[in-house]
């Protein structure tokens, strides 16, 4: 079933004027669903608004940070709902969050540092951050990117 | 009850296939005919006596409204819905006006096709928000909700992840005013924590 979706929501895709702002939030939501489904855990994708085109290296951190968000949420103990938002930023850029309510709890020596410093690393030469916030509500990962060029 | 007798008309097998493909895990739809142009959905569509036709708003020979009218004389029992993939107000207003009962987007990331047709065939109107003139939707959805515009507000900031000194300083409200609009918002949503909170009010339509 979630097969057939997937080639028709494709297809769609393919179908209608297939441009990356399109693809990206077709993507994010896809794998929101995949994430639902794998963990049972629910996951809802949210678009604030509209965002301006973005090249490729823009879209790729900007996915890799929505699959790290949701591979941290995976660990994190006592998540019941994960959301993925894309927005456009106040000076003409976009962010994206990941956030659960989970404890924030991983597993011993499941460290999930490194792979938030790479990302926060490549989104650096972007101009952008990434940002971790652990709190009583849960856990947020968090890119910010400028406009582009 | 037996399934709802469902008609797809659109130029492209692949929407055809597609959306045939998609019914079948469910025994509630059933396709039972298709066609490629105006014409000849007009032509099958009393042989095919379907209790929904999904159309196409872009046909290659007939303008959308005609065909609804036509499907609305050749067989009026049945709900008709446009499909379409671009975000065309004139051409969907004009459906409607012409007796379409509902409206879906084709690119499908965020519609729940079957839940939206046995929706229409229960006989709600279904359009899907991002048709409506923007801000007309979530305006309702907003008075349904019973949130005031600051509990708006502050959800959809910490919808964009931020924290409640970012959102203090963001509104000009005190640290402890953000708390308290935040937690009226989630008894308000029914929901235990922001992130649920975040999450219902998106499935209300409201973000």
């Amino acid at each position: 079933m979630s097969e057939a979706s997937r080639a028709l929501r494709e297809a769609l895709l393919a179908l209608s004027d297939s441009s990356p702002e399109r693809a990206l939030p077709v993507e994010l939501a896809e794998h929101c669903r995949s994430f639902a489904a794998r963990t049972g855990v629910s996951c809802r994708f949210v678009q604030l608004g509209p965002v301006a085109p973005l090249d490729a290296e823009r879209t790729a951190i900007l996915v890799a940070v929505a699959r790290e968000g949701l591979v941290n949420a995976e660990k994190h103990a006592g998540a019941g709902t994960v959301i993925v938002s894309l927005a456009p930023e106040e000076s003409g850029g976009v962010q994206l969050t990941v956030a659960d309510d989970g404890t924030g709890e991983t597993p011993a020596g499941a460290g999930s540092g490194l792979g938030v410093r790479m990302l926060a690393d490549r989104a650096a030469l972007l101009g952008g951050t990434v940002r971790l916030v652990q709190d009583e509500d849960g856990c947020t990962l968090r890119l910010v990117l400028p406009a582009g060029p | 009850m037996s399934a709802a007798r469902v008609m797809v008309v659109d130029d492209h097998p692949v929407v055809r296939d597609g959306v045939a493909l998609l019914l079948r895990g469910d025994p509630s739809l059933v396709v039972v005919g298709a066609a490629e142009s105006g014409r000849t959905a007009l032509e099958r569509a009393a042989g095919l006596r379907p209790d929904l036709v999904l159309l196409d708003l872009r046909l290659p020979d007939m303008l959308a409204p005609e065909v609804v009218a036509g499907l609305r004389d050749v067989c009026p029992a049945a709900r008709v819905v446009v499909f379409t993939a671009h975000g065309d107000h004139h051409g969907i207003q004009a459906a409607l006006d012409a007796g379409a009962h509902g409206c879906l987007v084709k690119d499908a990331a965020a519609t729940d096709l079957v839940a939206a047709l046995r929706a229409v065939l229960r006989g709600e109107r279904v359009v899907d928000s991002r048709m409506l003139p923007a801000g007309e939707a979530t305006a309702s959805a907003l008075e349904r909700s019973g949130l005031t515009r600051r509990e708006y507000e502050v959800l959809r900031l910490a919808a964009q992840g931020r924290t409640n000194p970012e959102i203090a300083e963001f509104t000009g409200l005190t640290r402890n005013t953000v708390k308290t609009y935040l937690q009226s918002a989630l008894h308000k949503l029914g929901a235990r924590n922001r992130v649920e909170a975040i999450g219902k009010a998106s499935e209300a339509g409201l973000l």
